[in-house]
């Protein structure tokens, strides 16, 4: 016996008595039935209310069964259509079930055939339940464009949202990989809000900034007297993050000796303040991240190994900019509206020469450089639409600070110097496309191909599949590995 | 006329004759075809609301605790489908029996229409039929089935949707089938069937949208 809870059934027959008659057998069953007496109330109820199956009668007024069921395909309505028919012929029953219909059964309803008819329904609305909980997830995914305060919905940022899901919850310490600028600092704050330390401190470091007595201060305090002009005793960054999280960046620029306290603070739980005697336990959890090819740098040894093994428990990859081409008109755009809101601006958009540009941009600084353009293009805007000429680095929107075009000879294919040659002469054009073409002695077309081809093909920007998914639970300290370029970043010519 | 050359004269009228009927007799039986075609859905359907009303009849009331009256609407619906079997399947039975002479017009056309009717209603027209007196006729009752099969179905399926389809079975000069219905449609009358009508004396007077037939009595 079915429950009451399953999804509706929908019979759609314009015989009267049939319909009723069979929308009481799968009544008595648990169903809850619903009927339309022609094809195109049927399809009208469909587009409207969710029905997990659909017993189409093949030959009804207005819209068949097969033309119905054409219209659903169309219209990606999600049911499961089993096919009524009382003109059997194998040309209409596998037109229905090329057509994506479930099964099909013959009339008359006899008892067999309705008892065929009862063990098909289930089984037809388990495969809908299924498909319909894949349609929420896959839609779910799909229109995730935001993550706490991260914003991407390319594969490689769904990716990344999987990871900090997974990882949140526990107190694993967790490694941030990725290039500058690509949001490492917001990937650990995610962590810390979406942990059960969400109503702790959270306290970002950037260890590449302060010097090394100082940040040793800064992490672990000192007790009054512990050194010239500490006057009071102050608790170091472990101790105030105590029940919430610690976010270390630039963590392998951390001198040897403090690693070693770090280290023994991760594995104690313990620290000692600067000049103390005492330990005082913590209750931390550690988000470290880095730009540095870790790999090398434990080779080199400037990482200590035992503490990349203590501080990566779990790695998570973040993107560039770059390999997130899916992410940058979303951004683009969120930058946009952020900064003519603050700035009162009345800037509606980008014209198609800045799309142009902003998709094929190879964006070296990442989601930061991106922001900062975009910000500094909706300042100086002068109309309500940013061009090329706005948003493109000041260097070279210069054709005397142009730097020289790099082809090294042995290492530079016809694209890619083809490739660099269309964006430098672009980013010297302002970004005119015709002037682009007529100095370049090229089509017009050739040049938006060429530019449309950076970003992906036919305009739309490119998503890089599930790599950076992948990357980001498997990732292995290669994170400061240079960058495979796109479109190299034009300011990175050395030589002509 | 020597008495040799009458009697081949004679024997190749009959073999004309035999083959004139040789002829109708298949064209009515693919005339049959088309009808049984046009109905096996309709049967179909009927059958089906018979099984499904009777297969509610029997679940719920071999449950405990179901009033006999609840089962009366679905028991009345199998009823109301197997009349329509019934009155379906008598018809194409009777088509496919031989008739005897005189055939009867207005009988034909009364199994004509019992089988065309649950179509035409499933594709939104009506038929309807009004028979005045047997209308017996002297042509030969294959070529009364051909015929009158014929016209009601040319009408049927140029009739617009919605539309109703008149059919009067009545003496003057003789049988009259008239069979109106399809507005200011063509007909779509095959040559053969004319030819058949002619050979046999069958006036027709055929309007868009509508047949008289006339049978000599």
């Amino acid at each position: 016996m079915a429950t009451t809870k399953q999804p509706k059934i929908l019979i759609a027959d314009d015989e009267a008595t049939i319909t009723t008659g069979l929308s009481a057998i799968l009544s008595d069953e648990g169903y809850d039935v619903e009927v339309a007496g022609d094809g195109q109330r049927a399809l009208d109820r469909l587009t409207a209310e969710s029905f997990g199956v659909i017993l189409a009668d093949l030959k009804m007024p207005k819209l068949d069964g097969l033309a119905l069921l054409k219209e659903l395909q169309k219209r990606d309505v999600p049911t499961e259509c089993i096919i009524v028919t009382g003109q059997a012929t194998v040309d209409s029953a596998v037109q229905a079930m090329r057509q994506g219909a479930y099964d099909y059964i013959e009339k008359p309803l006899n008892a067999e055939k309705l008892n065929r008819l009862k063990a098909l329904i289930p089984k037809a609305l388990e495969k809908f339940t299924v498909q319909q909980k894949n349609r929420e997830l896959a839609s779910k995914l799909e229109g995730l464009t935001h993550y706490g305060e991260l914003t991407g919905q390319s594969e490689s940022m769904r990716g990344v949202y999987q990871v900090i899901d997974a990882v949140a919850p526990s107190s694993a310490s967790v490694l941030i990989l990725g290039e500058s600028g690509t949001g490492k600092e917001l990937v650990a704050r995610a962590i810390h809000s979406k942990s059960e330390r969400s109503k702790g401190p959270f306290f970002a470091l950037n260890c590449a900034a302060l010097p090394k007595e100082i940040l040793e201060n800064e992490l672990f305090g000192h007790e009054k007297g512990a050194f010239t002009g500490s006057t009071n005793e102050k608790p170091g960054a472990f101790e105030m993050a105590s029940g919430g999280t610690i976010f270390l960046d630039e963590v392998a620029e951390m001198s040897p000796d403090i690693q070693v306290k770090l280290l023994r603070a991760l594995e104690t739980r313990q620290v000692r303040r600067l000049g103390g005697k005492k330990e005082i336990n913590v209750d931390i959890r550690i988000v470290a991240a880095t730009n540095k090819n870790l790999q090398k740098a434990i080779a080199d040894g400037e990482l200590r190994e035992d503490l990349y093994y203590r501080l990566a428990v779990v790695e998570i990859f973040l993107p560039p900019l770059r390999e997130r081409a899916g992410d940058i008109q979303l951004l683009a755009k969120e930058f946009l509206s952020r900064f003519a809101s603050e700035n009162s601006k009345q800037v509606g958009g980008f014209d198609d020469s800045a799309w142009s540009w902003i998709v094929s941009y190879a964006w070296p600084g990442n989601v930061r450089e991106l922001k900062n353009a975009v910000e500094r293009a909706v300042i100086m805007a002068r109309t309500d639409t940013i061009g090329a000429a706005d948003i493109m680095p000041r260097h070279l929107r210069n054709s005397s600070d142009m730097p020289a075009l790099t082809i090294e000879v042995g290492n530079t294919t016809v694209a890619e110097a083809r490739k660099q040659l269309v964006l430098r002469t672009l980013a010297q054009t302002g970004g005119d496309v015709q002037r682009t073409a007529k100095l370049l002695g090229l089509e017009v077309k050739e040049v938006v191909k060429e530019l449309f081809a950076l970003a992906g093909g036919n305009g739309a920007p490119r998503t890089n599949g599930d790599a950076g998914a992948e990357r980001a639970s498997q990732h292995k300290g290669d994170a400061g590995a240079a960058p495979a370029p796109r479109g190299k970043p034009p300011a990175k010519g050395k030589k002509k | 006329m020597p008495p040799r050359a009458r009697a081949v004269a004679k024997a190749a009228s009959g073999a004309r004759t035999a083959a004139g009927a040789a002829n109708v007799e298949g064209l009515w039986l693919a005339e049959l075809q088309r009808l049984a075609d046009g109905a096996a859905h309709e049967l179909r359907n009927a059958l089906n609301g018979v099984a499904v009303n009777l297969e509610v009849v029997r679940s719920r009331s071999s449950r405990a605790g179901t009033a006999a009256d609840t089962l009366g609407s679905f028991a009345g619906a199998a009823a109301e489908q197997l009349d329509q079997v019934i009155a379906m399947t008598e018809a194409l039975v009777a088509l496919t029996r031989p008739l005897r002479q005189p055939a009867s017009v207005g009988r034909v056309a009364d199994q004509v229409v019992a089988l065309l009717h649950p179509p035409a209603v499933a594709s939104g027209r009506r038929v309807s039929l009004v028979v005045e007196g047997e209308g017996a006729t002297g042509t030969p009752a294959d070529v009364v089935r051909l015929l009158v099969s014929g016209a009601i179905r040319a009408v049927v399926e140029a009739a617009p949707e919605g539309g109703e389809v008149r059919c009067r079975v009545g003496p003057v000069e003789g049988v009259e089938l008239d069979v109106t219905g399809a507005g200011a449609r063509p007909l779509r009358l095959d040559e053969v069937w004319q030819r058949v009508a002619d050979a046999h004396a069958v006036r027709v007077a055929a309007a868009p949208g509508a047949i008289t037939l006339t049978f000599p009595a």
